[in-house]
């Protein structure tokens, strides 16, 4: 190497050079940046989130061209003011739209039902002020009740929808039984024509008379655990689900089951298989969807379908539920003028006028002076006649959580896990702790910090410092990695730390508690979440290790173009994100038209709930994961073959060793340390799972294929129980810890042994 | 190998292997180049050779969009965790000052934090700074991390110090040694780890699922989550969207499987 890299005149040998100049730009870009995203647009520029809406005509994809209209309308009549849409989609939006509430990252308009979450921590501002002479008359009274709390009302309705029950003729005519006279059945009618249904389908095992899920945000079956009356909880907020009538519905529903009239997985489907089991395969005769199944049946999947009444006992109405859902406004103090122009704008978005466009969303409108919007359509009108029976469910914040103990405990009942009185004796107890906190705001508290996590933010300038000061420049190289570790780790746990040991839920902010660990281990998702990812770590791990090491063996000893060709193909697998393979996983496990099934009633074997079992769903995902190319484990091991000397393997071939014998005698425990990295790394790895399982099952049917990960997730994300999230999470980072020094130590003595 | 039989066994146990592996990738692609109206059908016609799930994904022009959101940010992270992972490693592998080795540790035992542990208070933090919902949320946090410098510094240490010691002797300053001598004898693991850095950030979903809001903002994985929501029953076009994310992870194989394959020879693991 030449001496032109040199500093010949120089005479210091290591503690100098205090000026780099490369490395630490990076840090003051960083600082910069911060400095620039904490400025702010002053003018008047409103965000509005919004869901998905319909297709426009012409539109294939973008369900967001009839918003994107409305609002250049609204900037064209309002100059000065100008809107920014972020799109959400319905599976996360809520979730989204949550987080950035406590983030204090809010639009200024967002859609939904009555935000009560939010409406607690005044966040949102009442519209009382800004109707206008003539809004409160032309608004149903129903709607502008749904989103009344107290005395004052929240948002702006928009939309009205419900669920409802469908029927396909097809299915009736064939068999001979008639359709519900006017749509309305009793209890003993709706009986007796799927008896009769069942009995004609006997030939054909996969079509059953009626589908049936129960599942978290899904309100279409409640109306049949609620034939003989009953309810979950009622208006005085107490519990209902243990009451005789809640109780003799869900009977009924497992009767039903027992008989073969609805499917023996029901409990375990969600409204997607039974959406794909009934519009699109024609599986099954009657199934409860939402409003927007009308609009399918009668267009992209056409079928000879009628919307009918939910079955009652003679004499008494049994209503779907509906959701009423609209528009709100942020509360900013300090910004009369941009409160004022985003009321302007849901206000605008809602007018009659505008609500006539709703015929495209097969939604109902929510004023009087939209007028009727579906005149001549026969489906429509016997929905908008069901509807007349409708009701909501309870307005609370945390229904969201009563609605996961609920639906998981009648999935339970259903499966034939837990007798119906058991699991709402179990949920009930549940429920009824979750509706008894005492309510407050935890916002305030959140943005604070700890004082932990700031003692860790200041350790950063304080090595620099240090580093400059002592001039000792290797130090000083380490840190500008190490403030990022420090910024954006060490502060984080830090305050996940403190979170971990502090009663902090929505509604519930208190001081030092280990209660979070003992509810940690009483929650009955979180002890099953423990269970399946250990099965998981232990049925996985070793088998990717075990495949890595017998195709790294067999490559290995492979003539080079061969061996080249399948080292690269089996690597290539390995470069595609845990999302594309699961997308592809839950194709081929698709119940209805998957590729596994399609193979399997070719064979005439039953097909399987892959993903909606919940006997099936957790073993699918392990076999995914067992399934999964171990591309990077195979180099590793490819790298540490080619270090074993030849001559220890030619003088066993002087002995005579069969090839298998030279390979499980010599080959094997020399790439002994190689095996236990890649046991630890994927340990680590199996027990942070979470990205598949958020893809394929979303940790259901019921909790079935709960994992750590995912519990920790949910608990922070969608119950907001963040003391009990960073418990758990702390849990899992010792659990990580021990594995790891375990299998250490483990294997050490275990190498000593041999040595 | 002599024996022919033993030759066909070991092709074979390798080919059945690749089909486990590969084959739900095969089906993708087979999907993605189905024809819609074919896949609609009742079984589903898997096969009909068709172009339209791609033309219909592509004229919404999102895709483009994200895709250019993932290689802003995987490439933003490749090259600061390349200069700053290497540069911390060289602190490490060739410093001497106090406090080394239990810094080090430290940092080690960065690598078991699980990354949801942290989630919450980061979201927080980020949010503080109004970085939520732009890329810089999902770029700052993984500026350098824990495995990549245990990784290069692995590889430093297999560095002869005599070769620092002469330098020195030379008088040329640390800043010189890194840059000059260490930097330029490390490509190889540098390599490797970019391309690791590179496809794990173009994978990573659950943080930018997390912290960007906007459509116009996300990435390509988290787009895809949300086509998937917004597409359930429409595998066709989610088969070519997934197809369209993980093409140009292949494309960066083929081009750098040297490396990769060589890198990780060298220095990975000891």
């Amino acid at each position: 190497m030449a001496k032109k890299w040199y500093r010949t005149n120089h005479r210091g040998p290591a503690r100098v050079g205090l000026f780099p100049r490369l490395p630490l730009v990076p840090l003051l870009l960083l600082a910069c940046l911060m400095l620039l995203g904490a400025t702010r647009c002053p003018a008047l520029d409103l965000t509005i989130w919004d869901f998905p809406r319909w297709l426009e005509p012409g539109e294939t994809v973008d369900r967001f061209t009839w918003m994107r209209r409305q609002l250049r309308q609204f900037e064209a009549e309002n100059p000065g003011i100008t809107v920014r849409l972020s799109e959400l989609t319905w599976n996360r939006g809520h979730e989204k739209l949550k987080i950035a509430a406590l983030g204090g990252q809010f639009p200024d308009v967002a859609p939904g039902t009555v935000p009560l979450l939010f409406i607690q921590e005044g966040l949102v501002e009442p519209v009382d002020a800004y109707l206008e002479p003539g809004d409160r008359e032309d608004f149903l009274p129903g709607a502008l009740q749904a989103f009344t709390i107290g005395s004052q009302t929240y948002g702006w309705p928009w939309y009205m929808s419900g669920q409802l029950l469908y029927v396909n003729r097809a299915f009736f005519a064939s068999a001979g039984v008639d359709l519900p006279r006017e749509g309305r059945w009793t209890t003993e009618e709706f009986e007796a024509k799927l008896t009769a249904l069942r009995d004609h389908l006997k030939a054909e095992p996969e079509k059953k008379p009626l589908g049936l899920y129960f599942q978290k945000d899904q309100t279409a079956c409640f109306p049949f655990a609620f034939a003989f009356g009953g309810d979950w909880v009622g208006p005085d907020r107490t519990f209902r689900g243990d009451s005789p009538e809640t109780l003799r519905g869900l009977a009924w529903l497992r009767g039903l089951i027992e008989r073969g009239i609805a499917p023996a997985d029901a409990g375990g489907r969600t409204a997607d298989d039974v959406w794909m089991a009934f519009g699109r395969e024609h599986r099954l005769a009657v199934a409860a969807l939402g409003l927007w199944a009308i609009k399918v049946l009668s267009e992209k999947y056409p079928m000879d379908f009628e919307v009918v009444h939910y079955p009652a006992p003679a004499g008494r109405a049994n209503g779907p539920f509906l959701g009423i859902s609209g528009f709100y406004v942020f509360r900013r103090p300090g910004e009369p003028e941009r409160v004022r122009a985003a009321m302007k704008l849901a206000r605008f978005l809602t007018l009659g006028a505008r609500q006539r466009d709703l015929a495209g969303y097969a939604q109902f409108p929510t004023r009087r002076s939209a007028g009727n919007i579906y005149p001549g359509n026969p489906h429509m009108t016997r929905a908008w006649e069901v509807m007349q029976d409708g009701r909501t469910v309870l307005s609370d914040p945390r229904w969201s959580q009563i609605d996961e103990e609920i639906a998981g405990a009648v999935q339970g009942v259903l499966l034939g896990r837990t007798g119906a009185t058991e699991a709402m004796r179990l949920a009930g107890g549940r429920v009824g702790a979750m509706l008894e906190r005492h309510q407050g705001s935890v916002r305030d508290d959140l943005q604070k910090g700890s004082w932990l996590g700031t003692l860790f933010l200041w350790a950063c300038p304080a090595v620099l410092i240090f580093a400059l000061l002592s001039r000792q420049v290797h130090l000083l190289m380490v840190v500008p990695a190490l403030s990022v570790l420090m910024l954006f780790l060490v502060y984080p746990l830090g305050d996940a730390l403190v979170l971990a040991f502090r009663d902090y839920r929505i509604g519930e902010v208190g001081g030092f508690t280990l209660g979070n660990f003992a509810r940690a281990f009483e929650d009955p998702k979180f002890v099953k979440a423990c269970w399946h990812t250990l099965a998981y770590t232990v049925l996985v791990v070793p088998a990717n290790v075990l495949s890595a090491l017998v195709a790294a063996s067999l490559i290995y000893g492979l003539p080079g173009r061969a061996k080249g060709l399948f080292r690269a193909l089996y690597y290539l697998p390995g470069v595609a994100s845990v999302v594309v393979l699961s997308m592809v996983w839950r194709w081929l496990f698709n119940t209805e038209v998957g590729l596994f099934n399609t193979v399997l009633r070719g064979l005439g074997l039953p097909a399987v709930g892959w993903l909606t079992n919940p006997d099936w769903a957790m073993g699918s995902i392990i076999l995914t994961g067992i399934l999964r190319s171990p591309g990077g484990a195979i180099l590793i091991y490819l790298a540490s073959l080619a270090n074993i000397p030849p001559s220890l393997l030619e003088s066993a071939d002087l002995e005579g060793a069969t090839p298998f014998q030279k390979w499980w005698y010599i080959t094997v425990p020399l790439l002994r340390s190689t095996t236990l990295f890649l046991l630890i790394t994927g340990t680590i790895d199996a027990l942070q799972v979470f990205a598949q399982v958020l893809m394929l099952t979303d940790g259901g049917p019921g909790d079935a294929t709960a994992v750590v990960v995912h519990r920790v997730y949910t608990a922070a994300f969608r119950d907001f129980d963040f003391g009990l999230s960073s418990a758990m999470a702390l849990l899992l980072f010792v659990a990580i810890m021990i594995v790891t020094l375990v299998q250490r130590r483990w294997t050490e003595q275990d190498m000593e042994g041999m040595a | 190998m002599k024996h022919p039989g033993r030759r066909a066994l070991v092709y074979g146990t390798l080919t059945l292997g690749l089909l486990f592996s590969v084959g739900p990738l095969l089906w993708m692609l087979l999907t993605a180049f189905s024809d819609p109206a074919a896949l609609a059908e009742s079984p589903p016609r898997v096969g009909v050779p068709s172009l339209e799930n791609f033309l219909v994904l592509l004229k919404s022009g999102r895709l483009l969009r994200w895709t250019i959101n993932s290689f802003v940010v995987a490439g933003a992270i490749t090259l600061a965790q390349t200069l700053l992972n290497s540069l911390a490693a060289f602190g490490f592998s060739a410093g001497r000052f106090r406090g080394r080795e239990a810094l080090f540790m430290a940092v080690l035992a960065g690598m078991m934090v699980p990354g949801q542990i942290v989630m919450l208070p980061l979201f927080l933090f980020l949010s503080k700074w109004r970085m939520i919902d732009t890329l810089w949320a999902v770029i700052l946090p993984t500026l350098a991390a824990p495995f990549g410098i245990y990784m290069v510094r692995q590889y430093m240490d297999t560095i002869p110090r005599s070769l620092v010691e002469a330098a020195r002797m030379d008088g040329a300053t640390e800043w010189d040694i890194y840059w000059r001598i260490y930097a330029p004898l490390c490509r190889p693991i540098l390599a490797t780890s970019g391309i690791f850095i590179f496809i794990a950030q173009w994978n990573s979903f659950l943080w930018p699922l997390v912290t960007l809001n906007t459509e116009a903002n996300y990435t390509l994985t988290v787009g895809l989550a949300t086509l998937q929501d917004q597409q359930v029953q429409d595998y066709g076009l989610l088969m070519a969207g997934a197809t369209l994310a993980a093409l140009p992870m292949v494309v960066v194989f083929l081009l750098f499987s040297r490396q990769l394959l060589e890198g990780m020879r060298s220095g990975a693991v000891k």
